[in-house]
């Protein structure tokens, strides 16, 4: 009766899902350049990042551009894209903070608050105490960033968006909710969405019941889905003439769900893309207590970082959604990235011993400092980070290099898909601190709107520019909304668009 | 109330100290209004449980839906409260691939086709869909939701040209697709408040963690459970049943935290003797321990002092034990080595266990303090007591730690994995102590002392009425925490179980407070 027993992982989906389907599914269809579809591609990863990643960092208020701007060796995967990318530096995320008198950039409990923050620029434990919850066990937020791409881009595809992710291993709690730790989509204040971590639920999300045969089988189950959904709508409407006004909420939900099917049902009958092998799941762990280790049952976290990457790319792809939020790790991360190769070790200069544990959480814990008050326009490495720490970014950095890269590779109309998507790739913290300024970010993409080739350094801490503001910008500039406000600043200070980081 | 005796003011001060969290200003009277506990979804395992009972699968679709979970217990409406678009459509997923796997085996199939239709109306389709919607959906379905099912699957052999198990198969997936089977929903009576039906579901997912059986369900629509012997009764069966142990799993591994081991790390060269097995048997052994206090009259006063079972899949673990060591909660395997890091003790955390655990007193440390050992210049501390004295010199931490170092370092006779040592980084162990002014030689001597704790009867009981009750207490619930504990006294959890379920607030029908 071992809980790990009794799971299905990832067994040699990497086999599976090898290359073949892919060139199989390319859909071929030319999108002219003015019809180009855009794409919004959020990859985050927790605990932020070590010093490395700032390692030739301009100035503040200085910009890097062409030969001037090099990648730090944990970057160096994105080598080959280095013309369709924007480093950004001295962005901070902390102004929605009302732990203190004014907001302070250290936010305590800091990964569940920040992680929370990170798409939604709020306070979750000011919502909560609004909503006169307990910090313990109410979840809250705003509507995340990917969920207004979402809204507006809904109808473009059968899929308004996609959560997908890594973590196995549930990180330590700060106290509140795991859909702090866990989440990055809030398509309501209420509804988190948590990602996705198994390939095989994703891809039937994508595929669907799309394999059948014949047309004629095809009509049969249709028939035969229909039959289903509507006796389930009926009886849960039913069942709601009966109960309490706020247990109808609960059920309406329920049936926002079941309409959703009835939808992609409809969706799915035109077959756009044909189908790839279908992976193998990894468990979504059940609990708070339990998780996944590499190793463990013969998972393996490489393999399952790959077969997610084809997936993000499948869907765009086959444009099957248009906005991907893609969680790297759990925040406060548990989880030891034993497996992490020699190459990505060599990288940042950590010797290869397989006694290492790799544990992130531990190892954002070990030796590493970085000061901040301003020293020649930076902040003084007091204590270079552990390489433990370093390899595990590299890690991270290199799977969502690869993905980029994938992307890159598929022509589209006067592009490439990444040329049409904007990545973003980032943290909710800034490094050991667990600071919410100077957040580590990366964005690749959105050709013709964001500069390219560059690094540039915003004002530092005090003068510094907010996370809310890239949202905005790229909320109004790349989605075409009508935004007016992101995310709250407990100062009074108005959204303003990050005009530096544009072309 | 009487007023505090000496030592009970001191840990108080000491607490605020901490940025205790109790219950501070004066009690409100408990208002009783028996409405319908809020909808809800079933957590991962209820749900697992619930679907493999019912049907007889062996698969568990729970392990693959998105997961928002609370502190402490995750059965907390606070957090189960709402269906993302996510959860749903897992859910409907979930009752198409269900169906499916019953469908395909012959065994599973004829517990839900019981009968073979002769004529057309025989009654044999609507006998099994009946049957099989009451256990799905833990009450009795209305002659109009009956009436539909019947029609789907009419419509299934007409319509859509299906044969009787295919027609079936359909009904059964519209049935798990239900929102009564993933959903805590209880219908409102004609009265305003719960239908009787809805005791059975708060019962048997209290002690058993998944659906009633067909005899709860009985006694509940009966009206069995409407009065006190009735519930006690079924209350009975239920703790005697070997599904207890769910209880057991979830409501003390949830708030001991004992459910953590299976992730537990050990630092497996410091420590080959700890291996996955001897985890697990650990796990078991913990959950044997505790079994005690619900199956048996074991009160719970003897936490600290209660004697543990025999493990032979621990004989190597507790191979070096002085006799007589080994008895209570905290000198557990488990309770040792969830509470050490990887590769060593943790007094601190040994002692919260305790504090904040058994006697619910917050010790968070004040805001921008470090809990970690800082390293200073100079000789460097060689064992984890003389590390804890240097930590003590912080002012800031020596509120806390004067309470925790104590009752952590009593237990340092037992290493990172609970095994009994006698010298740490070659020097000599020396576990004795003071608590508020008692000396003691070892954890033996000092459960005398922690047993005679005020706190210990309140906080169990405040933990066993927040996991009947599915929700977060607020200050409004202490009245009935501290009358339930005054009356309890720490006794056996069985007795406990009965008074929190004779609450008004858990069976829901309207009785005057005591």
């Amino acid at each position: 009766m071992s809980p790990l027993s009794r799971r299905a992982v990832l067994r040699g989906a990497g086999v599976a899902l090898s290359l073949p389907w892919l060139e199989a599914l390319a859909p071929r269809r030319a999108f002219a350049a003015e019809l180009a579809p855009r794409r919004f591609l959020l990859c985050a990863f927790p605990n932020g990042a070590p010093h490395d990643w700032w390692d030739g960092a301009p100035a503040f208020g200085q910009t890097h551009t062409g030969a001037a701007f090099r990648l730090p060796s944990v970057l160096t995967p994105f080598a080959p894209l280095k013309s369709k990318l924007l480093m950004v530096s001295r962005l901070g995320n902390y102004t929605w903070n009302r732990g203190g008198a004014r907001p302070e950039p250290t936010v305590e409990p800091s990964h569940a608050r920040c992680m929370a923050a990170f798409t939604t620029c709020v306070d979750t434990d000011e919502v909560l105490r609004r909503a006169n919850l307990p910090l313990d066990s109410g979840v809250r937020n705003g509507v995340s960033v990917d969920q207004l791409f979402a809204a507006q881009w809904a109808q473009a595809t059968p899929l308004a968006s996609l959560q997908t992710g890594l973590g196995v291993k549930p990180g330590m709690f700060d106290g509140r909710s795991y859909a702090y730790n866990q989440v990055l989509s809030w398509r309501t204040p209420t509804e988190p969405l948590k990602r996705q971590v198994n390939p095989r639920a994703i891809f039937d999300a994508l595929v669907g019941a799309s394999t059948a045969g014949s047309d004629a089988a095809r009509r049969a189950l249709a028939e035969k889905e229909k039959s289903v959904l509507d006796a389930v709508r009926t009886e849960t409407l039913r069942l709601k003439a009966r109960v309490s006004r706020n247990d109808q909420v609960v059920l309406e939900q329920y049936l926002d769900s079941v309409r959703a099917l009835e939808q992609r049902a409809t969706a799915l009958s035109t077959v756009m893309c044909q189908t790839p092998a279908r992976p193998d799941a990894v468990p979504e762990p059940p609990g708070p207590a339990r998780g996944l280790s590499h190793g463990q049952d013969g998972y393996d976290h490489e393999v399952h970082a790959d077969v997610m990457n084809e997936l993000i790319t499948l869907a765009f792809q086959c444009d099957r959604t248009r906005v991907v939020t893609h969680l790297l790790d759990d925040s406060r991360s548990e989880f030891e990235y034993r497996h992490i190769p020699r190459a990505d070790r060599d990288r940042v200069g950590l010797a290869y011993r397989a006694t290492d544990t790799l544990h992130f959480h531990g190892d954002q814990h070990g030796s590493g400092a970085l000061g901040d008050r301003v020293v020649d326009g930076r902040y003084p490495v007091l204590t270079p980070s552990n390489r433990g720490y370093a390899a595990i970014n590299a890690w991270l950095c290199r799977k969502v290099a690869e993905l980029a890269l994938r992307l890159d590779a598929i022509r589209e109309g006067d592009g490439s898909v990444l040329d049409h998507t904007v990545l973003v790739f980032g943290s909710e913290m800034r490094t050991h601190d667990h600071d919410a300024f100077d957040l580590p970010l990366l964005l690749a993409g959105g050709t013709g709107l964001l500069a390219h080739d560059a690094h540039r350094a915003l004002a530092p801490l005090g003068q510094d520019r907010q996370l809310r503001d890239l949202w905005f910008t790229l909320l109004r500039r790349w989605g075409g909304t009508t935004t007016v406000s992101f995310g709250e600043d407990v100062r009074g200070v108005a959204n303003a668009e990050l005009t530096e980081l544009l072309r | 109330m009487d007023a505090p005796t000496p030592r009970r003011t001191v840990v108080v001060l000491l607490g605020a100290l901490c940025a205790c969290e109790g219950f501070i200003e004066a009690p409100p009277q408990p208002i009783v209004t028996p409405e319908p506990w809020p909808a809800h979804l079933l957590t991962a395992d209820e749900y697992n449980a619930t679907v493999q009972d019912l049907l007889g699968t062996t698969s568990r679709p729970a392990d693959f839906f998105p997961s928002v979970s609370a502190t402490v217990f995750d059965a907390n409406v606070g957090v189960l409260g709402q269906v993302s678009a996510v959860q749903g459509e897992a859910l409907l997923e979930a009752a198409r691939t269900l169906t499916d796997e019953v469908f395909a085996s012959p065994a599973l199939r004829a517990r839900i086709v019981t009968c073979t239709p002769a004529a057309q109306d025989d009654g044999c389709v609507r006998r099994s869909v009946g049957a099989f919607a009451r256990r799905a959906f833990r009450r009795t379905p209305d002659a109009d939701e009956l009436d539909a099912l019947v029609g789907v699957y009419d419509d299934a052999r007409g319509r859509l040209s299906l044969d009787h198990p295919g027609a079936m198969a359909l009904v059964t997936r519209v049935v798990l697709s239900h929102p009564s089977v993933a959903l805590r929903v209880e219908r409102l009576s004609p009265t305003g408040g719960p239908e009787p039906v809805a005791l059975a579901s708060r019962l048997s997912y209290l002690v058993w963690g998944t659906a009633p059986d067909e005899a709860l369900l009985d006694a509940a629509e009966s009206g069995a459970l409407a009065t006190a012997e009735g519930r006690h009764a079924a209350l009975a069966r239920l703790v005697e049943s070997p599904r207890r142990s769910r209880f057991v799993q979830r409501f003390f591994g949830q708030w001991l935290g004992f459910q953590r081991l299976s992730s537990h790390v050990v630092d497996p060269r410091l420590f080959p003797r700890w291996t996955p097995s001897v985890g697990l048997a650990t796990r078991q052994h913990a959950d044997a321990f505790l079994d005690q206090f619900l199956a048996g009259e074991r009160p719970w006063r003897d936490v600290f002092r209660a004697p543990h079972d025999a493990s032979p899949a621990l004989a190597d673990l507790l191979r070096d034990d002085p006799p007589g060591v080994r008895q209570g909660l905290v000198s557990l395997p488990a309770y040792l080595a969830l509470s050490s890091h990887g590769a060593q003790t943790s007094p601190t955390s040994r002692a919260k266990g305790v504090v904040t655990g058994l006697f619910c007193t917050d010790l968070s440390p004040p805001p921008g303090v470090s809990t970690e050992f800082e390293v200073t210049p100079g000789a460097a501390p060689r064992t984890t007591r003389e590390k804890l004295v240097e930590h003590r010199r912080n002012p800031a931490c020596a509120g806390c730690h004067a309470i925790l170092d104590p009752v952590g370092l009593s237990l340092e006779h037992f290493d990172a994995i609970g095994a009994w040592r006698t010298t740490e980084g070659g020097q000599p162990i020396d576990a004795s102590g003071d608590y508020f002014g008692a000396p003691f030689t070892d954890h033996r001597d000092l459960a005398v002392e922690l047993e005679k704790d005020a706190r210990l009867g309140p906080c169990a009981t405040q933990k066993l009425l927040s996991f009947a009750l599915r929700r977060s207490l607020t200050p409004a619930d202490q009245a009935l925490v501290e009358s339930l504990a005054a009356q309890w006294q720490a006794g056996s959890m069985r007795t406990l179980l009965q008074s929190v379920v004779d609450t008004p607030a858990f069976h829901g029908t309207q009785e005057v407070a005591r």
